[in-house]
């Protein structure tokens, strides 16, 4: 907890994340919006030098057909404005959604390897990557217009009087420093701040997921209180983080107000003093809240630009080219030496495990086997629940790094090809949003109805033959577990693959069914090898070696 | 309980808040426009050479009203969120308390998991409306009709023009950004919600999926779906646009035309000269406020989603009784009877249960084993009273189900379900959640006796320890011993069970159902499951075999 904080406290974002100029129309992009911010700084001159126009004829000159002219003028000059800023509004839109792009397809990229949540790559790759087009949108207009429409229009300022130009500097001077006082007050409240709001939350989901506990045992009233308590501690928490980016924002806002106000009032006073011609007084007036816009806007947009930001992070995390947790860059594949020439032999093993083996060390794990397999052979793996029985399978395919070496016949050893080679079921099979047919055929798209029909009968699902078309709803909820389990089963006949990993098949199964479905198992499984972790004796007498996980290590049983 | 009654509830108390709030909005959205047209007026008057207190008059004003602007700013903003977090909490606070009425009862499990995932996000959508774009509308509702109020005091050709802009401005224009922005918004829901689907395939699956190699078909899926949606929502985005450059042409037209219109009222003596451009300043400040609240009408669609499921969930209900509960005497063991119950779901016609009879007396233990879908599950919603039978009578203790209220229920069942559920939180409180008086010895023997007293010490050997189901502190094995524990920790007299071993290996199975039989001797009990090991050691007195509804032999 305390990490995550520091982590958060320690980085100091700029303004502008310079991930967002990556990729070659990026940079054309930002550059294009910045023309167009420079543009329409120069219309809002035109149209602020007709609107001095007019007060000049109407007070001063008593011209109205000349006013009227100006009026016109303005019209169209800051009806020009506008229109630009709509384009440089919509360039982008357009550059935010390139680079939410960019983004999406690194996501999806490492999606394809590494276990992301489904509420978290649900909401990365559509919600979060829409922050991203939203800070783009809002920032780099302002940001852009920072440096082109301010020293344009402060240009314009110093050549009507150098004193409001000196006004304007200081005001434009403070700005940052206010900005930087504030971003220290804010910089470890925010942090701390949000770091309990994260928290907060997550204990009314827990709260919440757990009701149905809380009512067996009458105690969901009284957990009203504490549900109440922490809603009005989040209230509290992210009031007084807001607060303080209120009172910055505020105070930006009211320090422009106050040199808008300063600059009216010495215009004023020169006008007075007959040192000013009216026109320009209020050509200069029009200006000056102008000046500050831009500035202001990425002001507000840089606190509010967290969220993006933190996706960016996220999906970066996730990225495998930028960490090394997951497997397949540095730990298992290198493991993985090219098969060796196993011609020559009796009996050809299929599977070798050699010196092959893992760690978990929180839970005192270290395990070492050597044995091979053969062609239709299935091997036991037993133990206490805890003992490591599902690492072993976790090992085999990779997802947690082992050493030692892994080998199947045919394959070429490379991971990759082997993990084509596997049909893995794991205790809880996953299922999908589409038929059921698509979910029977996960492995292999191409199985025929009639394969389909005979693996249902296998598993003793024969009335599903009628509901191929029917819809799975998300992780299969829409059917019991047992149901779901013997589905997984077919799934697993129908792939044909040579290497079948199967994590307690028959935990779901009525115990008649078990000797049944074990017995049509072996019988699918002819052409393969198959690894089973069981604790049920009936499965673990039906192989043909069975390795024990106890106390932290393993041994090999014939 | 719905969310509009929640909200007058809080306006009933918090009225003077919610006022101003309001108010102080439309300070803020009228501030600017007061700034500038003083300024105007200020310069005008100046170049006139005014006597000097004019002229110190106009600069304290517009100095006030600097400062006035940035404190309505924060007013409005920090009673508004304080208002709105507020209610979040008093939203957050009732979904629990619905929640709590059907769960784990009345609910299916999936049902409930998609309930709560989509619960964070629909609050902050809520959120989001009542910030961005209820307020806003208001405050500057409120503002257009001061600023229309001072154009006509001027002249009645300036509040005309004023009110013709305020009524494209805030009623025309956002309304056809509203129609627009529905439908686009309506479009986008569904393409967000399968690229949901789709991404909570691609991690379900992803054992199996990282097996499949090249043609990863779910992963094209997400793809194509993230894609569309990233399309719909530039389009969005475009629409958002396209609006708001109307919105500017509205404003440029009115600023243009009071401008034009002052100087014509000047020019016929009907307005003072140094007048002339206090009413387009202060339209252009006022007018400026709507530019944002017209873009932000698109997350009216989203909002109409998410308050539609916030309020489908508030309105779950306990069962409804029809007179006064029954309460049930004594604290002992009960005796449960079943007279003929037959029962279908609400949504469907099939019957699960078909004329179930069986009487579990006091004290005796009676096991119901069938195949999955027989109807072992409902039997145990119906006796904890979550529903009651179509036909037939379930009686505890001689009184039926229909006169007990669920809590009543409980109190004298301890209920054990199949899915586990660990609270991030202590061990201590994970199991105090079953009795809050329980001393540290009690929790120490209740620990032991479910055989997780290795486990314990493998944590630290402390009850304050942390453990949660997300970092997988226990294994589904463990988890269902630390439920096993609340129950022996409550000292239930009364016990369903409901696949309680359904997670756990054979050796720990047998001496789960073993301290069963030996905790549980005194209690009547009625155990469903349908595992080989758990149907030849539990003890029972009765035993009872379910086959598609009906009671087999």
């Amino acid at each position: 907890m305390q990490g995550g904080g520091d982590i958060k406290a320690e980085k100091t974002s700029p303004p502008l994340d310079m991930r967002i100029l990556q990729g070659g129309r990026a940079k054309a992009a930002f550059v294009a919006v910045a023309l167009l911010e420079a543009l329409q700084a120069a219309f809002l001159v035109l149209s602020a030098l007709q609107i001095g126009e007019v007060f000049q004829d109407v007070v001063i000159d008593h011209k109205i057909a000349t006013a009227l002219q100006a009026t016109w003028l303005f019209a169209l000059f800051f009806g020009l404005r506008l229109l630009i800023v709509k384009a440089a509004d919509v360039a982008s839109l357009r550059y935010g959604a390139y680079v939410a792009e960019r983004f999406r397809s690194r996501l999806l990229s490492s999606a394809k390897d590494s276990d992301i949540s489904e509420s978290e790559l649900g909401f990365l790759s559509t919600d979060g990557l829409t922050y991203v087009v939203t800070y783009v949108q809002r920032l780099v207009p302002s940001l852009t217009a920072s440096f082109t429409v301010t020293p344009l229009l402060i240009l314009f300022v110093f050549f009507h009087g150098v004193l409001y130009f000196v006004e304007i500097l200081v005001g434009l001077a403070v700005l940052p420093v206010l900005m930087i006082v504030i971003g220290q007050a804010t910089k470890d409240k925010a942090a701390q701040k949000l770091e309990a709001t994260v928290s907060l939350n997550a204990l009314y989901l827990d709260t919440l997921r757990g009701v149905g506990v809380l009512n067996s045992f009458n105690k969901a009233e009284l957990q009203v209180k504490s549900i109440s308590r922490s809603a009005s501690e989040l209230k509290k928490t992210t009031l007084s983080v807001l607060q303080i980016a209120f009172a910055s924002g505020v105070a930006l806002d009211t320090l422009v107000s106050i040199v808008v106000a300063i600059v009216a009032v010495s215009i004023g006073i020169r006008l007075n003093d007959g040192g000013l011609s009216l026109g320009a007084g209020a050509a200069v007036l029009f200006v000056t809240p102008e000046i500050f816009l831009p500035i202001r806007t990425a002001a507000l947009q840089f606190h509010a630009s967290q969220d993006a930001v933190a996706v960016l992070d996220r999906i970066d995390s996730h990225d495998p080219n930028n960490s090394l947790t997951f497997f397949g860059k540095g730990s298992s594949q290198a493991c993985l030496d090219k098969l060796d020439p196993l011609v020559g032999r009796v009996a050809i093993p299929y599977l070798v495990f050699d010196s092959f083996g893992f760690e978990v060390p929180e839970r005192s794990i270290y395990v070492d086997l050597t044995t091979s397999l053969e062609i239709g052979e299935w091997l036991g793996v037993t133990g206490a629940s805890g003992s490591g029985k599902t690492s072993f399978l976790r090992a085999i395919t990779g997802e947690i790094p082992f050493h030692g070496r892994l080998r199947l016949a045919g394959s070429d050893g490379d991971l990759h090809n082997i993990l084509q080679e596997i049909a893995y079921l794991p205790s809880r099979p996953g299922f999908f949003d589409g038929t059921l047919r698509e979910n029977l055929s996960l492995y292999r798209g191409d199985c025929s109805e009639k394969e389909i029909h005979e693996a249902l009968e296998l598993v003793e699902l024969s009335y599903m033959k009628f509901r191929l078309l029917d819809r799975v709803l998300p992780s299969g909820v829409n059917f019991s577990s047992g149901e779901r389990q013997r589905l997984a089963l077919a799934r697993v006949i129908l792939s044909r693959r040579s290497l079948v990993l199967l994590d307690e098949p028959t935990s779901h199964l009525d115990p008649k069914v078990e000797a049944e479905v074990v017995r049509v198992l072996r019988e699918a499984t002819k052409e393969s090898v198959t690894v089973v972790v069981t604790h049920s004796p009936h499965v673990a007498s039906e192989c043909d070696q069975v390795v024990v996980f106890s106390e932290g290590k393993c041994h090999l049983r014939s | 309980m719905s969310l509009t009654k929640l909200g007058s509830e809080l306006f009933r108390e918090k009225r003077w808040s919610v006022l101003g709030y309001l108010s102080s909005g439309a300070l803020a959205y009228l501030s600017p426009g007061i700034l500038f047209a003083f300024s105007a007026y200020l310069l005008a008057k100046s170049a006139l050479k005014p006597g000097i207190l004019t002229l110190g008059v106009a600069i304290g004003s517009v100095r006030f009203f600097a400062v006035a602007r940035g404190a309505s700013l924060y007013g409005e903003r920090l009673v508004g969120h304080s208002l709105v977090l507020e209610y979040a909490a008093r939203v957050r606070v009732e979904l629990f308390r619905a929640l709590a009425n059907v769960v784990p009862h009345r609910l299916f499990p999936g049902v409930f998991a998609e309930l709560t995932a989509s619960l964070n996000g629909d609050v902050e959508e809520t959120q989001a409306f009542l910030l961005r774009v209820l307020e806003p509308l208001v405050a500057s509702g409120v503002s257009l009709v001061v600023a229309i109020a001072v154009a006509t005091s001027f002249s009645v050709s300036f509040g005309v023009v004023t009110a013709l802009g305020a009524v494209v401005m805030a009623v025309s224009i956002p309304l056809l950004g509203y129609v627009i922005a529905t439908r686009s918004s309506r479009s986008n829901q569904s393409v967000r919600a399968s690229a949901y689907r789709s991404a909570s395939s691609v991690s379900d699956t992803f054992s199996e999926r990282r097996l499949l190699g090249s043609d990863d078909f779910l992963l094209d899926r997400l793809r194509a779906d993230t894609r569309r949606f990233a399309q719909t929502q530039v389009s969005i985005g475009m629409f958002s646009g396209v609006v708001a450059l109307i919105e500017a042409v509205a404003l440029v037209l009115t600023v243009s035309a009071t401008l034009y219109l002052g100087v014509k009222e000047v020019a016929s003596h009907r307005l003072g000269s140094v007048y002339v451009a206090v009413v387009p300043f202060l339209l252009l400040g006022v007018f400026e406020g709507l530019l944002t609240v017209a873009v932000e009408l698109s997350k009216v669609a989203t909002f109409k989603v998410s308050k539609d499921r916030l309020n489908s969930m508030l309105s779950f209900k306990k069962r409804s009784l029809d007179r006064n509960p029954s309460e049930l005497p004594g604290h002992g063991p009960v005796e449960i009877t079943l007279t003929d119950v037959t029962f279908s779901y609400p949504s469907s016609e099939k019957p699960v249960l078909k004329g179930v009879s069986f009487i579990v007396p006091r004290g005796e233990h009676l096991l119901v084993t069938g195949p999955s879908g027989s109807g072992k599950s409902t039997l145990a919603s119906l006796i904890m009273g979550g529903w009651l039978p179509n036909r037939g009578e379930i009686t505890i203790d001689g009184v039926p189900t229909s006169e007990l209220s669920e809590e009543e229920i409980a109190r004298h069942i301890s209920y054990l379900g199949p899915e586990p559920y660990v609270f991030e939180a202590s061990i201590e409180a994970n199991l105090r959640i079953a009795s809050p008086k329980a001393t540290d010895a009690e929790l120490m023997e209740v620990i032991d006796q479910v055989g997780l007293l290795s486990w314990y010490l493998s944590r630290g050997g402390s009850l304050g320890s942390k453990i949660s189901m997300r970092q997988n502190s226990l294994s589904s094995g463990e988890m269902q011993r630390l439920s096993i524990a609340r129950v022996l920790l409550r000292g239930a007299k009364t016990v369903l069970l409901d696949e309680p071993t359904a997670n756990l290996d054979g050796e720990n199975e047998k001496i789960i159902v073993g301290l069963i039989n030996d905790l549980f001797l005194g209690a009547t009990m009625v155990a469903i499951s349908h595992s080989e090991i758990f149907r030849s050691m539990f003890l029972c007195d009765r035993y009872v075999e379910l086959s598609d509804g009906r009671i087999l032999g």
